[in-house]
């Protein structure tokens, strides 16, 4: 039987595929830029909360699992110390936009009082991977033409994109040494 | 193709001032000359970039007032030691150090 430390290997050498993946774009496809390091993050983070010992069936329900992770650099300064190394600040630079993405997932996140549940998402919210119908116009719109983070990824005056991408590469490689 | 070089240099520097607005940790910004002159090659160390020990050009499509294609390659300060030093190859076909100018 799958030990929860088994799935978080499986969670993280998926996230470095997604993450392989995201190497080969560029900022001509931003949306899909946005969706693969939307589930980089995601799979990082479900597998670093298993193996800070999360239950497996909340870690798998989730896909809002990234602000989590957040909540325990924000209160870890070790950990915060070794994701930094000798820079410093880079988790506080970003951490913005992983929660902009997050919150950009096409599934509602979770009803923490019942988890069985997922909370209502205010009609004509921007999503991920999905069209969706502006609340206003009744127009429809999509991630590529209008999701906002995808939109500022396109744009080479812009540096989110590079510095989301760097990040998530140096979060990748320190997986292993943060989360034993 | 005089014209065209200057109009090159001139969108970098516009892109390396916006970059630097956007990211007042930026320490450094250089333009690498690409021999056809058709798109703009920018090395940034960020003072926040972290340590990936990889360097990953992000590439983007002319847009608005940005004629030409860009390509950034974002770098810490230890990386950019490790380029100096050869450790850390740049991107095939990207010209070495000595030859880029700063912006």
């Amino acid at each position: 039987m799958a030990t929860p430390r088994d799935w978080a290997t499986g969670y993280l050498e998926q996230g470095r595929e997604d993450l392989a993946a995201l190497r080969r774009l560029d900022a001509s496809t931003p949306s899909t830029a946005a969706m693969l390091l939307q589930m980089v993050f995601e799979k990082l983070a479900k597998s670093a909360m298993l193996k800070l010992g999360s239950p497996l069936p909340a870690v798998q329900r989730s896909h809002h699992v990234a602000s989590r992770l957040v909540a325990v650099f924000a209160s870890n300064p070790i950990l915060l110390e070794a994701l930094d190394e000798e820079d410093g600040e880079s988790w506080a630079e970003v951490l913005p936009l992983v929660l902009e993405l997050e919150a950009a997932h096409p599934a509602p996140p979770v009803d923490p009082v019942n988890p069985k549940k997922r909370l209502p998402r205010p009609a004509g919210t921007p999503v991920l991977e999905y069209p969706w119908e502006d609340a206003k116009t009744g127009d429809i719109r999509w991630p590529a033409r209008d999701l906002p983070i995808a939109q500022r990824f396109a744009d080479p005056a812009g540096v989110e994109l590079a510095r989301l991408v760097k990040f998530a590469m140096s979060l990748s490689r320190k997986h292993a040494s943060l989360f034993p | 193709m005089t014209e065209n070089r200057k109009s090159l240099e001139e969108v970098a520097r516009l892109l390396a001032d916006s970059h630097r607005k956007a990211n007042p940790n930026t320490v450094g910004v250089w333009l690498a000359p690409d021999s056809d002159g058709r798109e703009i090659r920018l090395v940034e160390v960020s003072q926040t970039a972290p340590y990936t020990g990889e360097v990953l050009p992000v590439r983007f499509p002319p847009k608005g007032d940005i004629v030409f294609p860009t390509v950034v390659v974002l770098l810490n300060r230890r990386e950019l030691a490790e380029v100096d030093a050869g450790e850390l190859p740049l991107p095939d076909g990207w010209a070495p150090r000595e030859s880029w100018r700063a912006l």
